[in-house]
């Protein structure tokens, strides 16, 4: 700890890495699933596996996270995900 | 999730993507006047917000709004859904900072949709710029829709029978799915 640079450390309070937070999408019965699929792609840029992997949690398993980072960061991806109509919400990991 | 029910095997309406990357189809006249009402109403719900007497000017200039809650209107709230599962004072302050401007997105979405439209008997052509503004509308119908019919599960979809305004909403439901379905299809082609 005490070998940090001081910079880290006030970043480090401020966005507490120890405690991450989650954007969780949840199952639905109207979401088809090649469209969920899509705003995986679309919106987290990631690849049609990864999207398929996550959009299949999401199907079989009720949901899924589909990423973790800071509050803010996870406060944006749910508000993407509601404007696509997903359901979505965030909590600490 | 949603599926794409036997509905796919409707004729094909000539859905395909252009050289210069639109993507063309056909619609009927009945088609564009359901689009156009369903669509209406969705903008009816989402814009009641009034954009308000009594709202500070400069906290709408940046998208707040102190008087957002969680709407009671079922298919409000699956459109403007809380984003904390159990934590309701989080959810409220979530909407006052961003239920604004994901109200104003909706709309102007849907608005731009709603002047897109062709007229009666003519080909929808949508350029590749505008495919998500499309795809997301007729999502938002297909979860107002969806809603406000009680789709509650995955295999629902072909449940919903019994009253006649419930059939008719099913055979709407699935054409939407369809026209969703085919737009994907393109878009990814």
């Amino acid at each position: 700890m005490s070998i940090a640079p001081l910079e880290t450390q006030s970043v480090s309070l401020q966005t507490n890495p120890n405690t991450p937070w989650v954007c969780i999408v949840w199952n639905d019965p109207i979401n088809l699933m090649h469209y969920v699929t899509h705003v995986f792609m679309t919106y987290f840029k990631y690849s049609k596996e990864k999207a398929e992997t996550l959009m299949l949690q999401v199907h079989n398993d009720g949901k899924s996270v589909v990423n973790t980072g800071s509050r803010e960061e996870m406060e944006r991806d749910v508000n993407a995900m509601h404007s696509y109509g997903l359901w979505a919400t965030l909590q600490k990991s | 999730m949603g599926h794409v029910t036997e509905i796919l095997i409707m004729e094909n309406r000539g859905f395909r993507k252009q050289l210069n990357g639109e993507i063309a189809f056909q619609i009927e006249a009945l088609e564009i006047a359901l689009l156009t009402s369903m669509i209406e109403q969705i903008v009816s719900l989402l814009v009641p917000l009034k954009l308000n007497e009594s709202v500070d000017p400069l906290a709408q200039l940046i998208g707040i709004d102190s008087t957002a809650t969680k709407p009671d209107d079922d298919v409000l709230l699956r459109l403007l859904p809380d984003a904390y599962q159990n934590d309701r004072e989080a959810s409220e302050e979530f909407r006052r900072f961003t239920e604004r401007s994901l109200r104003e997105l909706k709309i102007t979405r849907a608005q731009f949709v709603l002047e897109n439209l062709p007229e009666p008997d003519q080909i929808v052509s949508i350029k590749p710029k505008d495919f998500e503004s499309w795809l997301t509308v007729i999502n938002d119908v297909r979860l107002a829709l969806g809603t406000r019919v009680g789709i509650t599960d995955d295999q629902d979809e072909d449940e919903i029978t019994g009253e006649e305004d419930l059939a008719h909403a099913k055979d709407i439901y699935a054409w939407l799915t369809w026209l969703q379905s085919n737009l994907l299809e393109e878009m990814n082609s």
